[in-house]
């Protein structure tokens, strides 16, 4: 289909699937923080319960 | 299907900690009887006032530092809606609903369940400073549903 | 409704890039429906806001618990439900090709038959008689008629979901031993879903609260229609949320200019999530007597595993943002970010509700912990908690999503203009919801409690200092509110602006070519038989025994309360 603004135009290129594990680092590191926040926001709120007993 | 060595990291972790999660609420539920607010009784919820304990609504006394309150909730007040207790004293609260479902909460506490008709629900606190201690229905229960309050005085 | 630049001859042999025609208008009739309630409930949240700051008060015509559940049913059912069926017709259009025209009438019926439960639904709210909010606990008692505009919601919505899976299973038949679409395969987990989830409401309008308020019972089972309510109620919640993902697993790839980092992960996530988002309802209850500890516990488990399918996601989605980044040149650990679309609201606005996402899982995760859900029960966190699940992550999604369905579907550009207004629009959207859900989580541990008009409990303490805090403030929430209000009247803006202003011309429907692992996609994930059974089996292991000990070992019963309400 037409497109009206190419800086919005979607990159056909081809994506390398390689999955070797260089290239999903960041995605590591991001989902670890992820997991990180869950962590600590749970343990924040668990503490708390516990303050009200 | 193949799973990203990255991936098996951070589902092994994710679901890591939600096992550890569970295992730390169910030990303090379990073993050390930290429990949500399940309690079992029933009541004729058009007839509360026939039976004890909610014939007579208001505290007993059950040994020196231990309360039981017995509380009617209903549009838009509580039955009675103020009991006093010296400080250090543990309450027992049993609440029920004579009309519609509403709740028993505390602020800053950990007393926060829900009453429903038909049932009796209770949770227990020690009030270890003085006080004056606002209680609210959380639960929407009709257009004068922000007035429902009750207070309890602890003194020293 | 459509450029004539397409032709009819397009019909046909163009399936699978547009969505045709005859079937963008059914979706575009959803969406007009889906803008307009969201005005409304937009006024309806800004006056909220507003009241419970104690900085006006409204009229004596007008209600607070009036507007709320005007917000709640215009908002989280009205527009997420017209807006869903929009996007899933116009998807399967797109993806499956042109429906019948006999499926087509059906989901015309399917339409109006949600059309008159909503309409029935809303004059009964307009009239007062149904202050119930969108949760109508019993023994509270609303207009009967109310229960009848919701049965015509869900009968609406079933027909509706039946013209969806008349038409996967259709392409299924046609195309024997292919692997159906994603999109196709999405949608009828969703379906699937929302079809099992409704039993519960169904159950429970049809058999408990309609007999009950025209008179003919006396009295109703209190805990035994909370639960059949929250049976219903927490699938719901993934009736929103699935279609989200469907856009991120599906159209966003194609937006940043990749490809989908993995076809079976996800559609993995997606069966989990169909076994695993009803059998847990009991969260919402853990503080009510009458179940019994264990049974609460059991499905405080199963909640948890309904968390693993969204940690995949996680994966998948960044797992696909990174490739394509890299993909496009970008190196080092993060310096690949820079290679995503970040000037794309269409792209942005549901990165920004991914980003949401992650405070808003977290704390869905405390929600559920059992006893420690006694800390914020009913408080203000948990309205502060769905403004970022269904108000925010699901919202801007579905933001996202309009920037190209509706010019799409009505033949018009994605002009530079708009992209502009959107990327504003969703950067009020997110700093309004930081202060209106921040501050209410916050307030919320508090004690301040939800669904509660302007009050200060006769001026006690501990009511004082939810008005006195700088950010822990009623005042900040309004200031929020009022951001959010700005940002919807821009959106509605733009609803607009892309169905009668924008220039004419063609605006592409995203959908990502298949992950490179496709192919390998076990067959098993197709054997629908399998997975529905396995959710009914879950279904019965989780309440038949709980169920069964409420009715069996009822109290009396509750007789209806409609004065209360007016």
């Amino acid at each position: 289909m037409a497109k009206n603004n190419s800086n919005l135009e979607p990159n056909r290129n081809h994506v390398p699937t390689e999955t070797n594990s260089s290239s999903l680092k960041g995605t590591l590191i991001f989902t670890m923080s992820i997991g990180l926040f869950i962590v600590l926001s749970w343990s924040a709120i668990f503490f708390l319960f516990l303050n009200r007993m | 299907m193949h799973l990203h060595r990255y991936e098996k990291i951070w589902l092994t972790f994710g679901i890591g900690s939600l096992v550890i999660f569970l295992t730390v609420l169910g030990v303090s539920a379990f073993a050390f009887g930290q429990q949500p607010p399940s309690h079992m009784a029933k009541v004729d919820p058009q007839n509360v006032r026939d039976a004890a304990p909610f014939d007579e609504p208001g505290l007993r006394q059950i040994n020196e530092t231990t309360y039981q309150a017995n509380i009617i909730a209903m549009a838009f007040t509580y039955q009675p809606n103020k009991i006093e207790v010296p400080v250090g004293s543990t309450v027992r609260f049993h609440v029920t609903s004579s009309d519609v479902v509403h709740s028993f909460t505390i602020p800053n506490t950990n007393v926060n369940f829900m009453v429903t008709p038909g049932h009796i629900n209770m949770a227990e606190h020690t009030f270890t400073e003085a006080g004056s201690y606002l209680v609210l229905c959380n639960e929407y229960c009709g257009t004068g549903h922000h007035y429902m309050q009750m207070t309890i005085e602890v003194v020293e | 409704m459509r450029n004539s630049a397409l032709k009819v001859e397009d019909y046909n042999s163009n399936i699978g890039t547009t969505v045709a025609p005859k079937d963008a208008k059914l979706s575009m009739a959803h969406i007009y429906i889906a803008f307009s309630a969201f005005l409304v409930g937009a006024i309806a949240g800004l006056l909220q806001g507003l009241v419970r700051g104690g900085m006006i008060e409204l009229p004596n015509w007008l209600g607070y618990y009036q507007i709320l559940t005007a917000h709640g049913v215009l908002l989280a059912l009205v527009f997420t439900t017209y807006f869903i069926f929009a996007f899933l017709f116009a998807g399967m259009s797109r993806t499956h090709g042109a429906f019948s025209d006999r499926l087509r009438k059906l989901g015309w019926t399917g339409f109006t038959v949600l059309t008159i439960g909503t309409l029935l639904a809303a004059i009964l709210i307009i009239l007062n008689e149904a202050s119930v909010l969108y949760t109508f606990y019993a023994p509270l008692t609303a207009h009967p008629l109310y229960y009848v505009g919701l049965t015509l919601f869900v009968v609406g919505s079933w027909i509706s979901g039946a013209t969806l899976l008349g038409h996967y299973f259709g392409w299924k038949k046609a195309h024997k031993g292919e692997r159906t679409p994603l999109f196709g395969y999405m949608t009828v987990a969703t379906i699937v879903l929302w079809i099992i989830a409704c039993l519960g409401v169904a159950v429970l309008v049809l058999l408990q609260m309609i007999p009950w308020a025209f008179g003919l019972t006396d009295e109703i089972n209190v805990l035994l229609s909370r639960t059949l309510f929250w049976y219903f109620g927490h699938p719901l919640v993934y009736f929103w949320l699935l279609p989200a993902y469907i856009a991120w697993y599906v159209s966003i790839p194609k937006i940043i200019g990749g490809k989908l980092f993995s076809d079976s992960l996800a559609r993995m996530a997606f069966v989990l999530f169909l076994l695993f988002s009803i059998p847990v309802g009991f969260h919402h209850q853990l503080m009510e007597s009458g179940i019994s500890e264990m049974w609460k516990f059991i499905q405080t488990v199963l909640t948890f595993v309904v968390i693993v399918p969204s940690l995949m996601t996680a994966f998948s989605i960044f797992g696909t943002f990174e490739q394509t980044g890299r993909a496009k040149g970008g190196t080092g650990i993060l310096y690949w970010l820079h290679k995503l679309p970040w000037k794309d609201v269409r792209f942005f606005a549901p990165f920004m509700g991914m980003i949401i996402f992650i405070p808003a899982g977290a704390g869905g995760i405390i929600n559920a912990s059992f006893q420690m859900n006694a800390v914020i029960h009913n408080t203000l966190w948990v309205v502060g908690h769905f403004h970022l699940t269904v108000g925010s992550t699901v919202l801007l999604t579905f933001f996202g999503i309009s920037y190209w369905l509706i010019p799409h579907l009505t033949g018009r550009k994605f002009t530079p203009f708009l992209n502009r207004l959107g990327m504003v629009q969703t950067w009020l959207w997110a700093i309004g919801m930081f202060f209106m859900s921040g501050a209410m989580h916050l307030i919320g541990l508090l004690g301040a409690p939800r669904r509660t008009a302007y009050t200060t409990y006769q001026n006690h303490p501990d009511a004082l200092v939810w008005f006195e805090g700088i950010f822990t403030n009623y005042v900040t929430i309004a200031i929020g509110g009022v951001i959010l209000f700005v940002a919807a009247v821009m959106m509605f803006y733009n609803f607009i602006y892309m169905t009668w202003l924008a220039p004419k011309g063609d605006t592409e429907f995203p959908i990502s070519e298949p992950a490179e692992d496709a192919s390998e996609t076990p067959k098993v994930f197709e054997n629908w038989k399998l997975w529905i059974g396995i959710a009914i089996v879950l279904i019965l292991f989780a309440y038949t025994i709980p169920i069964y000990d409420m009715i069996v070992n009822a109290p009396p019963g509750s007789p209806t309360f409609d004065f209360l309400i007016k």
